[in-house]
């Protein structure tokens, strides 16, 4: 009451108009600060704009207010305050324009009304400049979140024991994760359960110094959430505390795993070349000099038919073994060819049935070979043909190869699963990542034999690699299939666990447009009977 | 079985040897030359039934001897060959020599190889 006598006192001093027009100004003014503080509040988690505009504009809305009541009251005490905190607020807008080109004329010898002016001019210019400021931070923030979010490449932040700080989009598609299944977990556990956690945390620890897990260009593989292996490149580096001590780290990583492949890939075609290339010259070597020891051991065995029978076992000993060494030869020949054979474009669906009457001949007994795909009972011709172009007796050579090898897998009893399919492949499957985009036919042979470990399944392709017992196998059969498969610009590959049998899969790219040639059945493996590198379906 | 009197030809003596023997074996005749220069002398002085030649030699290419043989008359001829050193460029051989040669034979080859051959172009 007796504030609201005094204050009555101090208004009779204005008119009434002046009072009312001051009265709104001030209940605008003490709206918006509350208004402002309001929103400080409510944005204080972010700094969107709303929280900005609100922390720039309360110091004026703040002098604005101050500055009117400078002007109802007719205290000195109050006035005399209020003209200290105006100048102080004036003082404060100094120190922030402090080395910025003021509009404002220095305020020295004002009289207190000036003053006052001068300092609301003053926060009014701080108020323009920080939201100018406040345009190139979110000018500068919408540049790096456009870095994080669009780069190719993955960035996380991890504090020193690996628990997840963030993690970019890039990262998230790439590994299958969600931001929520990584934010607060360890990443060691995530992307390397098991047994492999620690080895890789020790692998970092000896690449990089003073366990500050800087590294540069490092390649760790890292597992994705579907189970695939990806190789990653990692640069990193280390945010220090006050001390200088490494407390988080932040990784840049870059998906390296289809160059990677591929490097691997041509690194082993190069391989196979070069031994292509010898092997091919050692065969015509070994050509000419098995001719005395295949000739000679005959003759010697046919003069001594019925004179010496141990003499005679002793030349067909040799000369079993010098046809093996030539079955070898050829198989290497097969393996060291070039791609200069004739192919044409066959309907791959009735060359296959074709080739399984053909191989069934020479099957054992106890080993069925049953087709899936074909139509169930459908005649070949009454299905949509599914068209390579490809050599007619390799194909027969590379068919014979994986049903000797899936007899052999089976000890020769058993089931060969065959199926044919057609399948695209969009460069997204890393496997296969060698073909080109495109349609493919495939060829699928199963069979439910011993199985391979992924050490062996490695290897099987490279020549002269055999599970087999001396004198079983050559090694050559399924190089001779990569070859043949290679130069029809397809592949091979396969699938397997010891103990759960294997799949070869057999790609072909399909042929479009031509007619599929209709050719008799080929004459020279008929002739030569020389379908599997182990001889044993040979007819000479 | 046919005996006939038949020209072996190639570089190598031990290869000449082997084939030798395994005609003979057959109860053929048999002259073996390594000097390829001197067949169409040899064949000019003597009737043969049958020649048989090695396709690589260092003097002359067996391709052109065969050419040379069948245009002077009608013996037939078998080319015997190591081939090259893949599958292609065998092929590629055994597929020229097959318009010139009457067989073609890769070593190392049987007796019953050779013989089926032989006996064929002798009947």
């Amino acid at each position: 009451m007796i504030i609201n006598q005094k204050l009555a006192k101090e208004l009779k001093l204005f008119t009434g108009k002046e009072l009312t027009a001051y009265g709104l100004i001030l209940l605008f003014l003490f709206a918006d600060i509350v208004h402002c503080s309001d929103e400080l509040v409510e944005k204080s988690h972010s700094i969107d704009s709303g929280f900005w505009e609100a922390a720039v504009e309360l110091p004026l809305l703040l002098i604005t207010a101050g500055s009117m009541l400078y002007l109802l009251t007719r205290n000195i005490r109050k006035r005399k305050l209020l003209l200290s905190l105006s100048s102080e607020i004036g003082g404060l807008c100094d120190s922030m324009l402090a080395g910025a080109e003021s509009e404002t004329a220095p305020e020295k010898t004002m009289g207190p009304n000036e003053s006052l002016v001068h300092n609301i001019r003053r926060s009014e210019e701080v108020y323009k400049r920080l939201l100018s400021y406040k345009e190139q931070v979110q000018h500068e923030r919408d540049f790096y979140t456009h870095i994080l979010n669009e780069t190719p490449s993955f960035i996380v932040w991890l504090n020193l024991d690996g628990t997840v700080k963030y993690c970019n989009p890039a990262l998230l598609h790439a590994t299958g994760y969600t931001q929520q299944d990584l934010l607060g977990k360890n990443w060691w556990d995530v992307f390397y359960p098991g047994g492999e956690k620690n080895s890789q945390i020790e692998e970092l620890n000896n690449i990089s110094a003073n366990g500050r897990r800087d590294v540069h260009d490092h390649v760790m593989m890292l597992k994705t959430k579907a189970g695939e292996n990806r190789y990653i490149s990692w640069t990193t580096a280390n945010i220090l505390d006050t001390g200088g001590n490494p407390v988080e780290l932040i990784g840049l990583g870059a998906d390296i795993t289809e160059e990677r492949t591929r490097a691997e890939k041509a690194a082993e075609e190069q391989k196979m070349k070069a031994l292509a290339g010898l092997a091919g010259g050692l065969a015509h070597e070994i050509s000419n000099a098995l001719q005395p020891i295949l000739g000679i051991s005959e003759i010697c065995a046919l003069q001594a038919e019925g004179k010496d029978e141990k003499l005679q076992e002793s030349m067909r000993i040799i000369q079993r073994n010098a046809l093996h060494c030539r079955n070898i030869v050829n198989g290497v020949l097969t393996f060291a060819r070039r791609d200069v054979r004739k192919i044409e474009t066959y309907d791959l669906r009735a060359l296959l049935e074709e080739t399984m009457e053909f191989t069934d001949e020479f099957m054992p007994p106890d080993v069925q070979v049953v087709c899936k795909g074909f139509g169930d009972g459908m005649a070949a011709d009454a299905l949509a043909p599914l068209r390579a172009t490809i050599n007619r007796t390799e194909f027969v050579q590379v068919m014979a190869n994986l049903f000797a090898n899936a007899s052999h897998a089976m000890k020769n009893s058993g089931v060969i699963e065959v199926a044919l399919d057609e399948t695209v492949i969009d460069g997204t499957n890393t496997k296969l990542d060698s073909l080109p985009a495109g349609k493919y036919a495939v060829v699928t042979v199963k069979d439910r034999g011993h199985g391979m470990t992924e050490d062996v399944q490695k290897s099987i392709f490279q020549p002269f690699f055999t599970t087999k017992k001396v004198g079983e196998g050559t090694g050559l059969g399924l190089a001779a299939v990569y070859g043949i498969m290679k130069s029809w610009n397809g592949t091979v590959r396969v699938q397997s666990q010891p103990g759960a049998g294997s799949t070869f899969y057999l790609y072909f790219p399909a042929a479009n447009g031509s007619e599929p040639s209709r050719a008799a059945f080929p004459d020279e493996l008929l002739q030569n009977g020389e379908l599997n590198e182990d001889g044993k379906h040979t007819r000479h | 079985m046919k005996t006939a009197n038949i020209l072996v030809i190639d570089d190598l003596p031990w290869m000449l040897k082997v084939v030798e023997m395994m005609l003979q074996q057959q109860g053929h005749t048999v002259t073996c030359t390594e000097d390829a220069k001197a067949v169409g002398g040899m064949m000019s002085e003597k009737n043969f039934d049958l020649v048989i030649t090695d396709v690589f030699m260092p003097e002359i290419d067996g391709r052109d001897l065969i050419k040379s043989i069948k245009s002077k008359g009608a013996v037939p001829v078998i080319a015997m060959t190591g081939g090259g050193s893949n599958v292609e460029e065998i092929e590629a051989i055994m597929s020229e020599l097959k318009s010139s040669a009457d067989a073609v034979l890769k070593k190392p080859f049987t007796v019953k190889e050779l013989t089926d051959e032989v006996t064929r172009l002798l009947a």
